[in-house]
């Protein structure tokens, strides 16, 4: 079943002698339980696509299908509320609410949607668990490492049990150690909840991690390979190996 | 150079935030030169008005009591050497009436008796008050700096009595000619002893240094026309005497005092205008008020600025430390920009406040019922607020340039941080303390006159910002309570809004500051005006009772004077069918001491204390004295000499020195308070006072209608103003709505610079929040859920400062009031006005929900990918 399903997708940014294509007609579909890695340098698309896919931005042209709904016939309000209840995000930067502790942050969504306070803190709880983060609930942000803070991102990502999370180069501000905690937790949401995630990442050891990797060059899909095409391809790495460090800092 | 290029781009990357700053610094620099330009003015006026009645004269020479001169007695001035000029005046009050025609009627005067439109087929005569000054012209030019604009000029031979003019030529006020639609050529008829008198227009005038009071319309004439007209042939009013050398006044003060008769003294003028001198005092008070509060909410909201600013931009700071820029140079790199945004911002504050004083000019003009001279602009306010506007700047922006120099390169780079600028709560509660205790002490020091009634002011100022500065410690307990009464219908919002107001306690509590300050300055001077309208009131509720009154003109305010009856004119009223009771009333000028006092003699026919709003002595005790030749005193004339019930206060009269008991005091606004009221039987014995200035008219109840009737053909038959009960009570309200409108003027302005600031600062929390903001749409919020976490944010900090803003509202009305005892002689009493606190609360809450609507609007359609990125 596919929960994801782009036709022809396109994104200016800009008007005139100004304007950039960022997108150029990108079309794919992405089945329930996938684990996809996208890659490419700066300015291919991949974050402009992953904007577009969560419902952040709308396309220029094109169409977005989230289990069957189109997006674009969506107004605020409806995009706001299918991301509360069926998209995951997890950004670079965590952006967790830095007066919120843990939990709070994790029942907040919840909350907004009109969960009971204790129902919804149950569920944060149960998501911070499965970061094994229960520990820190109590802790604002500030006081959480930056492992600490990513883990936390995602519990509050899972607490909705979204039909698909969607990670924004989730270890780009962790150091190797507590990058391949996060990777690893991520593949174990693949694994054994069969939960559906898009990332993207500029390393390649991490991208390995991922069950299909999507390359993008120049707004445009340049290629789309299965886990076991990509293991094997070692050129895909080298290309990738060569433009970005594969430990981050 | 970098550092400079570094600012200079921070500036250009957030165009908004640094408008938003600019803003806080034009918002306070704006205020101080609309407050002190109108202050200026103001001052000006007064100046003005008090030259326009004493001159230029070095010395006056006037009889005791305001008896008349004899112009015989005083040859011998022509031979002290030294003397410049020499110029006698008479003055009398009087009615002027003017034919409306096409020029008239398009031109309705504000102080028009009959201010009515007239019908298209019917012309009815305009009446306006006047003074009819008798001056010998060219020796009063020297004296008022008169000069001629239009018309006739003065006889070069003045002296010789009319070479040139004919004897029924006067010269008008330029101005008054325009307000009245008066042209030159026109020919108007006078009220006076003589009867009516119909004099020609001859030319218009101008005084160079005195504004034209439209209380005293002045109608100028040779000296000997009015002595003809007032039949005071011989008689003067007043002489003055003008010394070029300043050396020599004494001397020749010496010299013309020796060759006196009794009962006339020489001295330096007397400042008539006392009145207007109180009420300037009562405005400076209110204008340095809204002033030194626009001033302290302009450095709330630039400190917010800043501290936003410096918060915002603290991993760039710490970026610049790592990279080797020395403490020093971070500090003076966000104080040059405080400079730097505190002279451009303090530049167009001025420009914005000068249009700002004319909006108050009129609003002072309405209070003084004068014009406020032109070219009152002055270099002083405009440098007073640079200077304020550039330091509040650079000191809004020293605190965080000291916490960004001194953060630590390591912290500040971390993406996710605590609170940006740590503030010690502990220091702020003991300022707070300290600041409270201060304004306390001097508050308590101007009330008991051991200070200026002005510097009091500061000590208002300063409870106000104690309170604010105890906010930060208290915070996490007031938001708790302010955000209970939300958190039924808008829980997770309001529970993120109190989170965000915590995050930073010291901008929070600025903002709240604003918000309190704005509520304490707003119910403070609304209950006090409140209160002294209703002190009027029970002032002229009890002091001016009768069904009608009859009088030649309105008595001027200031003086008391009032323009003469026709002889014999209470006698036929006494004759009218139905008429059950004729009180008479009559003003006459005296001297106690060092204060011009208005002697207010009338009968005192009813049995009960129906005269007087007592502040000292019984009705009973009153009633009594007065009837046997006691006395009972005006409220600041009291306060002024310290004499109260049972003292005995020495008068100068016309007939020499009189010690009069005083039996009690009375609450007076008549004549500034400056009063002393006395029956009209034992004023005849002691001052020789006759005759009459207003007759005041009881009828039978049966026979009001008739009476009126009677008594209304009478009076326009004899040229003279007939009032009732309702006419008088319905003009003292417009005097005094005049008076309120411009201090709701005032109060409005105050209340608009609280409401710019809290824009202000709502659009820059905004701004701060934006990433966050971002992040909460991405993730679950939608546009209306984060319209009313902003909303709510702004909720609780209203209701936070509504508690204290009310209470210490009230204590500003309070000790206000208390300081009024110098202005009126009494403290009026104060009352609190639940329908005013319930108006202020909505007010608030509206400008609170109108100031946050925009940010709230504009968090609400946040770009959210641009959001994610904001830095």
């Amino acid at each position: 079943m596919a929960i994801i399903e782009t036709r022809n997708l396109t994104k200016q940014f800009g008007t005139g002698d100004m304007s950039v294509q960022v997108l150029k007609g990108v079309s794919l579909t992405i089945e329930a339980g996938e684990f996809v890695a996208l890659m490419g340098p700066s300015g291919s698309g991949k974050s402009t696509l992953m904007s577009i896919i969560g419902g952040i931005e709308p396309p220029t042209s094109g169409q977005v299908l989230l289990e069957d709904i189109d997006l674009s016939t969506l107004d605020d309000d409806q995009r706001t509320l299918l991301r509360r209840r069926k998209i995951g995000f997890v950004f670079q930067a965590f952006n967790l609410i830095p007066t919120l502790s843990a939990l709070e942050n994790v029942a907040l969504p919840m909350e907004l949607d009109g969960m009971k306070r204790a129902q919804a803190n149950e569920k944060a709880l149960a998501a911070l668990e499965r970061v094994e983060m229960v520990h820190r609930q109590h802790h604002v942000p500030s006081k959480l490492s930056g492992g600490e803070q990513q883990r936390v991102a995602i519990a509050r990502a899972l607490a909705i049990e979204p039909v698909i999370l969607l990670a924004d180069e989730p270890t780009g501000n962790l150091d190797s150690r507590q990058g391949e905690r996060v990777t690893e937790l991520l593949q174990q949401l693949v694994s054994v909840a069969h939960q559906t995630i898009v990332m993207v990442t500029h390393d390649a050891q991490i991208a390995k991690s991922a069950l299909r990797l999507l390359k993008f060059r120049d707004g445009r899909i340049e290629s789309d390979l299965s886990s076991e095409e990509f293991a094997n391809n070692d050129a895909v790495f080298q290309v990738s190996s060569s433009r970005y460090p594969t430990d981050s800092i | 150079m970098a550092l400079y290029r570094l600012s200079l781009r921070e500036m250009q990357k957030r165009p908004v935030r640094t408008l938003l700053t600019l803003l806080s610094i034009i918002i306070g620099s704006g205020a101080i030169v609309a407050t002190a330009i109108s202050s200026r003015s103001a001052q000006l006026a007064q100046v003005a008005m008090v030259e326009a009645v004493t001159g230029k004269a070095s010395l006056e020479i006037q009889a005791a009591g305001g008896a008349p001169l004899e112009a015989k007695e005083l040859t011998f001035l022509g031979d002290i050497p030294g003397i410049d000029v020499i110029s006698p005046a008479l003055r009398r009050f009087s009615m002027m009436t003017v034919k409306s025609g096409p020029s008239q009627s398009e031109n309705q005067a504000g102080n028009a008796v009959a201010d009515t439109a007239p019908p298209p087929e019917k012309i009815e005569p305009q009446k306006f008050r006047v003074q009819l000054l008798g001056v010998n012209l060219l020796q009063d030019q020297q004296v008022r700096g008169t000069e001629v604009v239009e018309g006739a000029s003065f006889d070069t031979d003045e002296s010789a009595n009319n070479s040139n003019t004919s004897s029924t030529d006067v010269w008008i006020d330029a101005g008054f000619a325009n307000a009245s639609g008066v042209v030159l050529g026109d020919e108007v008829s006078l009220l006076t002893r003589s009867g009516i008198q119909t004099a020609r227009i001859a030319g218009l005038v101008k005084a160079h240094d005195a504004s034209s009071s439209l209380q005293s319309a002045v109608v100028i004439a040779p000296i000997r026309t009015i002595q003809r007209w007032t039949r005071s042939q011989g008689r003067l009013d007043v002489v003055q005497l003008v010394i070029r050398d300043e050396k020599q006044v004494e001397a020749i003060q010496a010299a013309v005092a020796a060759k006196l008769p009794e009962g006339v003294s020489v001295r330096p003028p007397t400042l008539r205008s006392q009145v207007a001198g109180e009420s300037t005092t009562a405005i400076q008070r209110g204008l340095l008020i809204a002033t030194l509060f626009a001033l302290v909410l302009a450095a709330f909201i630039i400190f917010n600025t800043f501290q936003m600013n410096v918060g915002e931009r603290k991993r760039q700071l710490g970026i610049l430390r790592a990279l080797g820029t020395t403490r020093r140079q971070v500090l003076w790199m966000i104080l040059r920009e405080g400079i730097f945004l505190g002279v451009i911002g303090s530049g167009l504050g001025c420009v914005a406040g000068t249009f700002g004083a004319s909006v108050l000019n009129q609003s002072t003009a309405a209070l003084l019922q004068i014009e406020i001279p032109h070219g009152s602009f002055s270099w002083l306010p405009i440098a007073i607020a640079m200077t304020c506007g550039v330091t509040v700047s650079a000191l809004g922006a020293l605190i965080p340039a000291i916490m960004a120099a001194y953060t630590s390169p390591a912290d500040a780079m971390k993406v996710v941080s605590g609170n940006p600028i740590p503030i010690s709560l502990w220091f702020w509660f003991v300022m707070g303390w300290v600041s409270i205790v201060v304004g306390c002490f001097i508050q308590w020091i101007a009330a008991i006159e051991i200070i200026n009634i002005q510097a009091g002011t500061v000590g208002v100022v300063m409870i106000v910002l104690g309170v604010v500065l105890l906010l930060p410690a208290t915070l996490k307990w007031l938001t708790q309570w302010a955000a209970a009464p939300l958190m039924p219908w808008f829980g997770v919002e309001t529970r993120l809004a109190r989170r965000q107001i915590l995050r930073n306690p010291g901008r929070s509590s600025m903002t709240i500051g604003i918000l309190l300050v704005a509520m304490a300055m707003g119910l403070g001077m609304a209950s006090t005006i409140l209160d002294n309208i209703r002190d009027v009131q029970s002032w002229y509720n009890r002091s001016i009772v009768g069904d009608f009154f009859v009088r030649a003109a309105m008595p001027d305010m200031s003086s008391g004077n009032a323009a003469d009856m026709p002889i014999g004119f209470a006698d036929r009223v006494k004759a009218i069918d139905g008429v059950a009771v004729v009180d008479t009333l009559r003003f006459v000028s005296a001297r106690s001491d060092i204060n011009s006092v208005i002697v207010v003699v009338r009968q005192f026919t009813s049995p009960t204390q129906d005269y007087f709003d007592l502040i000292e002595g019984t009705d009973d005790d009153v009633m009594r004295g007065i009837r046997s030749g006691e006395v009972v005193l005006g409220s600041v004339l009291s306060e002024r000499t310290q004499l109260h019930r049972g003292d005995r206060i020495e008068l100068e009269t016309a007939e020499g020195k009189r010690e009069l008991a005083i039996v009690g005091v009375t609450n007076e606004y008549l004549a500034g308070g400056l009063t002393i009221y006395m029956e009209s039987d034992q004023a005849k014995k002691l001052l020789n006072v006759e005759g009459a200035d207003a007759v005041i008219v009881k009828a039978e109840p049966a026979k009001l209608k008739q009476v009126e009737a009677s008594l209304r053909t009478m009076a326009e038959s004899e040229g003279l103003m007939f009032q009732s009960f309702a006419d008088i009570a319905q003009l003292i309200e417009n005097m005094i709505n005049n008076v309120v409108g411009g201090l709701w003027a005032v109060l409005a302005l105050g209340t608009l610079i609280a409401a710019f600031g809290l824009i202000n600062t709502l659009a820059m929390n905004i701004l701060e929040q934006t990433r966050e903001i971002g992040m909460l749409r991405v993730v679950a919020m939608t546009r209306s859920q984060v319209r009313r976490m902003v909303l709510a944010q702004a909720m609780i900090m209203s209701l936070i400062g509504i508690v204290p803003g009310v209470l210490l509202g009230i204590g500003i009305s309070s000790a206000m009031n208390l300081t009024t005892m110098v202005v009126t002689g009494h403290a009026v009493k104060f009352q609190l006005y639940p329908g005013l606190m319930v108006a202020a609360v909505v007010i608030e809450f509206v400008v609170v929900f109108l100031a946050a609507f925009v940010p709230a609007e504009r968090a609400a359609r946040l770009n959210l990918a641009a959001a994610l990125q904001y830095e």
